[in-house]
């Protein structure tokens, strides 16, 4: 039961942050809180033992795959905040206003 | 398992050789090897196409409409990447993009024959994450913004499929397999099931670009190049609604009382058409405009979504009619940029373009005739068939709104057919600045409209059984 509790309310954090922060690389990390969340979740389960008819280390391995995930998506978001800021020279999307919301 | 997978396969190991041709600076062999990549994928899954469906597997799905899917998602993926030969070519690691333009194509093909949880994720995760970097290439401020909000958005979908994916997972330990969950989980509907349920919803809604989770795609699909536009806008669609309708009418969620189903993805519906259909009348860019009814469309396809398991092959039909003609309503775009080397981009400025360039424009009305839903076009019997479902299954309002949408979708997509061709250009050309012809462009555009025709005929001929047999998912 806790272990549901920490997850949502560090989903919950990250999902604030991403809506909230206004810094691009914040952002980023908000994302990789609500994307721990899960993988916390995942690490939980596997502590509480393989379940009933599961192959003997499914649940790390689903875990292990999303941190993969994770990390590809970290390494392109870097990217990505890279070429903004030599573009625009600031990483903050308030001061990114030339796309029409 | 690896025979189910084949055509995924043989399209990542051509864009594997599209890489390493790129490194040599061999830009016209890597795009070479690319399409070669796709055309083979997509010959494999349509000879797969045959086999009776198999409905256990552990990664995918396969046989029947599932490999035609397969097959049809990598024949317009190479279809495009044919059109946009000119632009790759011209640009800097033109290959590379190619080759990443192949994952993206394979990755959609694995999303819509997903028989795992975790193997969905990573085809949507993989599809998204070349996405980003397609939408960047066009290296304009706009195309870099565009692309950092796309990822941003993409990223929050991610996190609510893998937070869906986790309780899953916790509720149902064992495996992440469709059929799996789906046995353990019996007719449970507790509220852990419909909270995985809206997580997984919402990260799908995101990923197709449904109104309120949409405002990504306007700005994506505008900014992109076009030649990725033609392939974003449309595939990743098709896939992730043959998905949805896997994933919660026949697999994971079918247990669920049908009716909260219906509520949820029938107002996503009404929702997206209603707001796709009023901001593609406002719209004065092509591109801009053809975003915003993607929206009308994927409220369209959500129809079929809501109705379930009758309506998947309807839906199915839709989104591939909707496929096509969006890869060459885009590809169009690129094709009248080197028309008019001038083009702002607004529909306005298109005037006289239809006469100046008559087989463009012919194929450019047959793809809009499909996208407003007329007879004759692959795009009407989508429409029909997912309409028929519902007013056959007691719902009409939803297909009155669906009507209402295709009306008023008549203006922004006839706004472009009046400026082609009863429009008189305002600005005179100036001697030298007469354009040019992007031959592969016009021939894929060509070819999108042959196509689309055909699937509009070929039911009034055969009857419509002959196009239903290929997507059947029995």
């Amino acid at each position: 039961m806790s272990l549901l509790v920490i997850t949502v309310g560090l989903f919950s954090l990250g999902l604030y942050g991403v809506l909230t922060r206004r810094d691009l690389v914040a952002i980023l990390a908000s994302i990789e809180v609500m994307l721990g969340s899960a993988t916390l979740l995942l690490v939980g389960l596997a502590a509480a033992g393989t379940p009933v008819g599961a192959h003997e280390g499914a649940v790390e391995a689903t875990g292990v795959m999303v941190i993969v995930l994770a990390a590809a998506e970290a390494a392109v978001g870097l990217a990505l905040v890279i070429s903004v800021a030599r573009r625009f020279k600031t990483t903050r999307v308030d001061e990114l206003a030339e796309v029409k919301g | 398992m690896l025979v189910a997978f084949a055509p995924q396969i043989v399209c990542v190991v051509g864009a594997a050789a599209a890489v390493a041709f790129d490194a040599f600076e061999r830009r016209g062999l890597a795009i070479a090897a690319a399409v070669a990549g796709l055309v083979a994928g997509s010959v494999l899954a349509f000879a797969g196409s045959a086999r009776a469906p198999e409905l256990t597997g552990d990664v995918v799905l396969s046989g029947t409409g599932f490999s035609a899917i397969v097959g049809i998602i990598c024949a317009i993926g190479a279809l495009v990447l044919l059109g946009s030969w000119r632009p790759l070519t011209e640009a800097s690691s033109g290959g590379g993009l190619a080759a990443l333009a192949t994952v993206s194509v394979a990755a959609a093909a694995s999303i819509a024959v997903a028989a795992d949880i975790l193997v969905l994720l990573i085809a949507l995760e993989g599809l998204a994450l070349c996405a980003y970097a397609l939408v960047w290439s066009a290296r304009t401020a706009p195309a870099i913004e565009a692309a950092v909000k796309y990822f941003v958005q993409g990223a929050i979908a991610t996190g609510f499929f893998v937070l869906g994916l986790a309780i899953l997972f916790g509720l149902y330990g064992g495996s992440t397999s469709y059929v799996w969950i789906r046995g353990v989980m019996g007719t449970e509907t507790g509220s852990p099931v419909t909270t995985a349920f809206v997580l997984i919803a919402v990260a799908l809604a995101y990923k197709v670009g449904a109104f309120p989770f949409h405002s990504w795609a306007l700005d994506a699909f505008e900014s992109a190049p076009s030649h990725f536009a033609a392939l974003l806008a449309g595939i990743p669609k098709l896939a992730a609604v043959v998905a949805m309708i896997i994933l919660f009418s026949r697999s994971v969620f079918a247990g669920l009382d049908t009716t909260y189903q219906l509520w949820v993805f029938g107002l996503l519906a009404i929702l997206s058409m209603a707001f796709g259909a009023s901001g593609g009348l406002l719209q004065r860019s092509y591109t801009r405009m053809l975003a915003y009814s993607g929206v009308a469309q994927i409220g369209y396809a959500l129809v079929g979504v809501a109705l379930g398991a009758p309506a998947m092959t309807s839906a199915a039909l839709l989104v591939t009619a909707y496929a096509l003609a969006a890869a060459g309503a885009f590809l169009a775009a690129g094709a009248f940029r080197a028309a008019r080397p001038g083009w702002d981009g607004t529909i306005a400025a298109l005037a006289g373009l239809g006469r100046e360039r008559p087989m463009l424009g012919a194929a450019v009305t047959v793809t809009m005739f499909s996208l407003i839903g007329m007879p004759l076009t692959a795009g009407f019997w989508g429409k029909f068939m997912v309409f028929g479902v519902a007013v056959s299954a007691g719902y009409w309002w939803l297909a009155l709104f669906g009507v209402i949408a295709s009306v008023v979708s008549f203006g922004y997509y006839g706004a472009v057919l009046r400026s082609l061709y009863f429009e008189t250009p305002t600005v005179s050309h100036e001697p030298g600045d007469e354009g040019t012809t992007d031959r592969g462009s016009e021939v894929a555009i060509a070819t999108v409209a042959v196509l689309i025709v055909a699937i509009g005929i070929v039911p009034l001929v055969l009857g419509l059984q002959s196009v239903l047999r290929v997507l059947t998912f029995a």
